[in-house]
């Protein structure tokens, strides 16, 4: 145990610039996992949520292998994994819960309607709170007050989203007549979701980078959202000429993908630097931005009655207050000893450098790894670059009366999130 | 991956959260199906 107070001394002095690295990039992917939300309501028509899911799970597969090569270059990424081959595993199990969470919100939906299925699975920032503390220590030794205030500011934004979702709901009432089935089906959404980042927070207590988490985390995502439709969506001839009839429609999914994984790269790194318990929360502030577009830039809530707007005002109110008390909340003193011990749980356990890991969850990158850039890199991105030029080629824009003050006020806000993200990320941390 | 590092990965008590769960996940999907 020496050698965990030792180590925290070397890095001590940027805890508190790493704490809000975290909640920049918690910020972030709220704006960017919302944003997402507008390509998607562009496909009007009646496609499947299995067909749905299966093209925006192709662009996020596209984009999660992009980012990476462009950021660190597949050698460095390749290098990463194999130091940490154990963490495989846990990357393709990762993937395979969002799957299936995916799946059951759509049976949640079916039997129980938006309006108490949502409230039911967005509580999952509540199970990583839970996860976060049993497993890994998070909270661990904290002074009361700042317990006090990462609890009710992860209450505060689940209460809040749930009244922003409610607001946008045109009827609030218990949709099918399996009411039972269709809040299992929730409440099993919301602990796979919540359950899912054990693996994030695993693989970066471990030393692992984001950028090459993901590029697992996608293949077990999209393996099991395809078998999920095909098994699901009445089989594989089925979803193909589904999507064969839309075919003008597809990149609006794939463009939703893919502005999805720009947001939950943030949500990654959120969680590396601070942790599930906080970072899932700040995250979740994406419901908010999901109602910013819808409202202001597809109007669903012209003519709204007066308890809407009491939701979306109470609701925003919520969030603000949320994400104060839990950006005000860092760890320190003994939470810190936690992390540290769970860190050295990892490293025992796995054989791994234990120095060499504190310095990486500080955001300091091993001295032997190289971010070099091979041909197949560069041909990566060129392939990647060449499937959204193909099908924008052919993309139809539906008849919608779109705000395109509000499309440009918003979009600026998201880039200008963006860059603050990217600059502090490769400021601090060079990406890692 | 040598021998002594996949049995830590399967007697890894934190694996069987998310296993258990996924698990629970398939169950509950096939049950509603």
């Amino acid at each position: 145990m020496e050698g965990v107070f030792l180590e925290r001394d070397l890095r001590g002095a940027n805890t508190s610039s790493l704490h809000w690295l975290g909640v920049l990039c918690g910020l972030a992917a709220g704006a960017w996992l919302g944003a997402a939300e507008a390509p998607v309501k562009l496909v009007t028509v009646g496609l499947s949520p299995y067909a749905i899911s299966l093209c925006m799970v192709t662009g996020v597969f596209v984009a999660r292998w992009t980012f990476p090569t462009l950021l660190k270059g597949t050698t460095y990424v390749f290098q990463d994994l194999n130091c940490r081959r154990h963490l495989i595993v846990w990357a393709v199990l990762a993937g395979a819960l969002w799957a299936i969470a995916n799946t059951l919100t759509v049976f949640a939906i079916r039997d129980v309607g938006l309006a108490v299925a949502f409230p039911l699975w967005n509580a999952n920032g509540l199970v990583g709170l839970i996860w976060g503390r049993v497993l890994f220590g998070e909270l661990k030794g904290a002074r009361r007050s700042i317990i006090m205030r990462v609890v009710m500011g992860a209450i505060l934004i689940t209460l809040a989203a749930t009244m922003l979702g409610f607001s946008a709901m045109h009827s609030t009432s218990l949709g099918g007549s399996h009411a039972v089935r269709g809040v299992i089906a929730a409440f099993g959404a919301c602990l796979l979701w919540g359950t899912m980042y054990v693996p994030y927070r695993k693989a970066y207590l471990s030393g692992m980078n984001p950028l090459s988490f993901v590029t697992v985390f996608t293949v077990g995502e999209l393996a099991t959202v395809a078998a999920a439709a095909i098994a699901l969506g009445g089989g594989y001839s089925s979803i193909m000429h589904e999507l064969q009839q839309v075919r003008g429609l597809l990149f609006w999914l794939f463009l939703g993908g893919f502005v999805w994984v720009v947001g939950d790269l943030f949500q990654q790194f959120t969680a590396k630097y601070l942790g599930i318990g906080r970072g899932i929360s700040l995250a979740n502030t994406n419901q908010l931005w999901g109602l910013a577009w819808a409202a202001l830039v597809f109007g669903e809530l012209r003519g709204a009655s007066w308890s809407q707007y009491t939701l979306v005002i109470g609701g925003s109110l919520g969030m603000i207050a949320g994400v104060t008390l839990i950006g005000s909340g860092a760890a320190s003193g003994k939470e810190r000893t936690s992390q540290d011990e769970a860190i050295l749980r990892e490293c025992d356990r796995y054989d791994l450098d234990y120095l060499q890991t504190i310095r990486s969850m500080a955001g300091v990158e091993a001295d032997d790894r190289k971010s070099v850039r091979c041909w197949w890199d560069y041909l990566i991105m060129i392939v990647a670059v060449a499937f959204f030029v193909w099908f924008a080629a052919s993309a139809t824009v539906p008849p919608m009366n779109l705000n395109p003050v509000w499309i440009g006020i918003l979009g600026i806000a998201s880039l200008a999130l963006l860059a603050a993200g990217v600059f502090r990320l490769w400021r601090t941390t060079k990406f890692s | 991956m040598n021998q002594s590092r996949s049995r830590a990965v399967l007697t890894d008590a934190h694996l069987w959260v998310p296993v258990a769960a996924l698990i629970f996940g398939i169950a509950l999907l096939v049950a509603l199906r």
